[in-house]
């Protein structure tokens, strides 16, 4: 048997398995994309005053681990459904998508060299002064929007095979949205 | 004994029980403390001679072992056989300790201070005031703790809380939860008052600085972000001035003895400049001819400035992460607080002037005792609930020394994540799972918490088997780990311990030999054990069948009331090892009843949310 050793690296990251709760059960709401963040909250507030492992401190312990469990999910499914990108991805993954290969789908030129343009102009923020970063921010936040908009209409069409495209695409404009945030927070 | 309880998942006990007794415990670096809350008051219990504050002190002798004042008393007499600040070592090995002082490394990597009553752990140091304090709480309330909460600094890495649970386990304390010190803090400000909002937390200790943000809304304490630096406190503070008061009156090389009362003369004058804006500072009880040290409150400043800084980097960071654009509240914490810089600095940084009406020695211990009272079981009228997060990102060790994250810092707890990983080699049939916690990209640059194996891979090309690797943590914040070949179901799995820690069979010895206890009736107590488990499984399941029986169709009845019968058949015996294991069998049985009795209560927390509700809850 190969032992692998410390200097023999042996794991290699591939995409999250597919999960099997479905969230929008757990929290009472319709599989819809749109959804109210407030609502979800005080949903996500009551479903944890109910099953926090808190609440089962003198429970037997196979209550306490399927209790634990839950509330590990009412946690998650708050993460992913709170973050419009991951909820995006969740509801890919829900219909059944294979987002490894949607991932890896070639994408169109112009929207490459776009985020190009906008990668070396969010590098160069460091130096530039609040109207540039308000410009850049606010041109991001568009076009933040506008795929999200792509996404919804695609998904209410019923064609995944377009909403995987628009969420693939929506990945990098929000991971610029979230340079361009980090870089006005550190200024 | 575990008192039987047959309840709805999330009911409280009947209101006729006797009133349980939790105990909140601040194990600080430099001082601890005890408290409880009796349904009205919290109070921190203190000696008879009215100190609440216990230093954070053990001293060894042949005749026992001393806690508190009196073992700082004997420090000048046998310092080797007197220790402190044992905390900053909790969970730490050799690689992490630069200066050790009389530290010793026993049996491979594990710490030990070495005293003439031979080597002891942080663990058992820690232990000790534990017992001490338990030992406070007896007398003062004449009754026995049902359950303790333990806080610990809410950057306190995954090794660092499992030593502070083993210290508990030797003690011989049950222990309901570990609570973060500064949420443990926001519950003692937060029930104290009817306010909501986001409220920021500054704590600095003796040895830990530590900062949280939390939102309080309708008894939900939900922390959105921590951070710190578990290896700052009030004694740099200390070291810094006495560094400058040694350069200052000419005093070269210093005795071990000179050393520590230098750093007790720093303390004071620290303490001083409180209320004072200059100080002569008198070095004589350092070295009898040393001159005097003018000292005032602005050369103190500038002296720790990169501290204070430090503490401030940590802040802002800790706002970026919780998301929030302004803090209702400020709350300060820890003695340290109490240099004026502190709350200045941070009034300037959150533009709020923070709040202290509560002593900032007390105000995590009457927070922790106000959770113990709640987890204990005792009903306390005001529905209360804590989501906590995890401090530092954990992962694992994937190809060419990256770290992969599964859980990411300030990741709502408890939380399972999983995800799949492929071998790196053709015909590689075992690999190693390398457990990291860290912000850094490289392993090397992270903590190591863990190292297991998974055998028995079938050989296949590289990237075609799948590996699910799963994390939990729970809601003390400690890891679990296991993986899982899916294609062939080949697992391992793991506790995440300290590898540099006690092993749980190291533990179980100390426990036997401070117990005492003859084998056979360590026996007896362990058969009384399982029946008892036995006897609640029982009761419990049929309780829930009344209720629940509809969801099981008659097959899954029919193998769940099979199950029962043979633990119901085993109880009568007395082999310890077959009732335990036809009860494993029986709980494993019971699983997917108590899930389904799960997912039928989900639908009943959301049950009673009418629109009506909804625009209460938004619009209170």
């Amino acid at each position: 048997m190969v032992k692998a050793s410390l200097s023999d690296p042996t794991l290699a990251a591939e995409a999250p398995p597919q999960r099997s709760r479905d969230y929008f059960e757990l929290f009472g709401l319709p599989a819809q994309f749109d959804i109210n963040i407030d609502d979800l909250a005080v949903r996500f507030r009551k479903l944890q005053m109910r099953f926090h492992p808190d609440k089962f401190v003198s429970a037997g312990a196979v209550e306490q681990r399927v209790a634990a469990q839950i509330s590990a999910d009412i946690n998650t499914g708050y993460r992913v459904l709170s973050n419009p990108v991951s909820r995006a991805r969740f509801m890919l993954e829900r219909a059944g998508m294979n987002l490894e290969k949607v991932e890896r789908q070639p994408m169109p030129g112009d929207f490459l060299l776009q985020q190009m343009e906008l990668r070396e102009a969010v590098t160069q923020l460091k130096q530039g002064n609040d109207s540039e970063r308000t410009t850049l921010h606010q041109q991001v936040a568009e076009l933040y929007e506008q795929h999200i908009e792509a996404f919804q209409v695609a998904l209410q069409a019923g064609d995944f095979d377009v909403a995987g495209s628009v969420w693939q695409r929506l990945l990098f404009v929000d991971k610029l949205r979230q340079e361009i945030e980090l870089a006005t927070a550190q200024h | 004994m575990v008192l039987l309880q047959i309840a709805e998942p999330g009911a409280a006990p009947a209101a006729h029980a006797r009133r349980k007794v939790g105990l909140g415990i601040d194990l600080g670096t430099t001082n601890s403390l005890v408290a409880h809350f009796d349904g009205q008051d919290t109070q921190v219990l203190a000696d008879e001679s009215g100190h609440s504050i216990v230093p954070s002190v053990v001293h060894y002798h042949p005749d026992g072992v001393t806690v508190g004042s009196s073992a700082l008393a004997a420090v000048d007499g046998a310092h080797h056989d007197t220790i402190a600040s044992a905390k900053r070592f909790m969970g730490r090995a050799r690689d992490d300790v630069s200066d050790g002082g009389h530290l010793l490394f026993a049996e491979g990597d594990t710490l030990a201070f070495a005293t003439s009553q031979g080597p002891k752990t942080p663990v058992e140091v820690s232990s000790a005031i534990l017992g001490a304090l338990a030992d406070r709480a007896r007398t003062a309330l004449a009754q026995e703790a049902d359950g303790v909460v333990i806080t610990v600094p809410a950057y306190f890495d995954d090794a660092q809380r499992q030593a502070t649970r083993q210290a508990a386990e030797l003690a011989g304390l049950r222990v309901l939860r570990l609570l973060n010190e500064p949420t443990a803090a926001a519950i003692a400000y937060g029930l104290d008052s009817d306010e909501e909002g986001v409220i920021a937390v500054y704590d600095l200790g003796g040895g830990t600085f530590d900062v949280s943000i939390l939102r309080l809304h309708r008894g939900v304490f939900e922390v959105l972000a921590t951070g710190g630096d578990s290896a700052l406190g009030g004694d740099d503070f200390d070291l810094a001035l006495a560094n400058f008061l040694q350069h200052h009156a000419g005093l070269n090389q210093l005795t071990a003895s000179q050393r520590r009362q230098l750093l007790a003369v720093a303390r004071q004058a620290k303490e001083a400049l409180t209320h004072n804006e200059a100080i002569r500072v008198s070095m004589s009880t350092v070295v009898s001819d040393a001159p005097p040290v003018e000292l005032n409150r602005s050369a103190f400043n500038s002296l720790t400035a990169d501290l204070v800084n430090r503490s401030l980097d940590a802040c802002r960071q800790c706002v970026i992460d919780a998301q929030v654009t302004a803090v209702d509240r400020v709350v300060l914490v820890g003695g340290s607080t109490r240099m004026p810089i502190i709350s200045e600095v941070v009034a300037a940084l959150f533009g709020r002037e923070p709040l202290n009406s509560i002593d900032p020695d007390l105000v995590v211990a009457m927070g922790a005792a106000r959770q113990a009272d709640v987890l204990v079981g005792n009903r306390t009228g005001d529905e209360m609930v804590l989501l906590d997060v995890t401090p530092l990102s954990l992962g694992v060790e994937t190809y060419g020394g990256l770290v992969e994250r599964l859980v990411p810092r300030n990741t709502t707890i408890p939380v399972t994540r999983a995800q799949e990983f492929t071998t790196a080699r053709d015909g590689q049939t075992g690999l190693v799972v390398h457990v990291v916690q860290g912000e850094r990209e490289q392993v090397v640059d992270c903590r190591s918490l863990a190292r297991f194996e998974l055998k028995g891979i079938p050989p296949m090309v590289a990237g075609a088997a799948r590996i699910l690797v799963t994390f939990q943590v729970d809601a003390d914040g400690l890891l679990e780990v296991s993986a899982r070949e899916e294609t062939t179901g080949t697992s391992a799995h793991v506790v995440v311990k300290p590898a540099y820690g006690l092993a749980d069979d190291q533990v179980a010895e100390m426990l036997r030999a401070s117990y005492e206890h003859a084998a056979a009736d360590m026996q007896a107590r362990q058969l009384t054990e399982a029946q008892i488990e036995a006897q609640q499984l029982l009761e419990a399941t049929t309780a829930a069948l009344e209720a629940d029986g509809d969801l099981l169709d008659p097959s899954e009845r029919a193998a769940l009331d099979a199950a029962l019968g043979a633990l119901r058949d085993q109880l009568a015996s007395n082999d310890v090892d077959a009732l335990r294991q036809t009860f494993d069998q029986t709980a494993k049985a019971t699983e997917g009843f108590a899930a389904k009795r799960m997912d039928r209560s989900i639908q009943e927390a959301l049950g009673g949310l009418s629109v009506a509700d909804f625009d209460e809850e938004l619009n209170p």
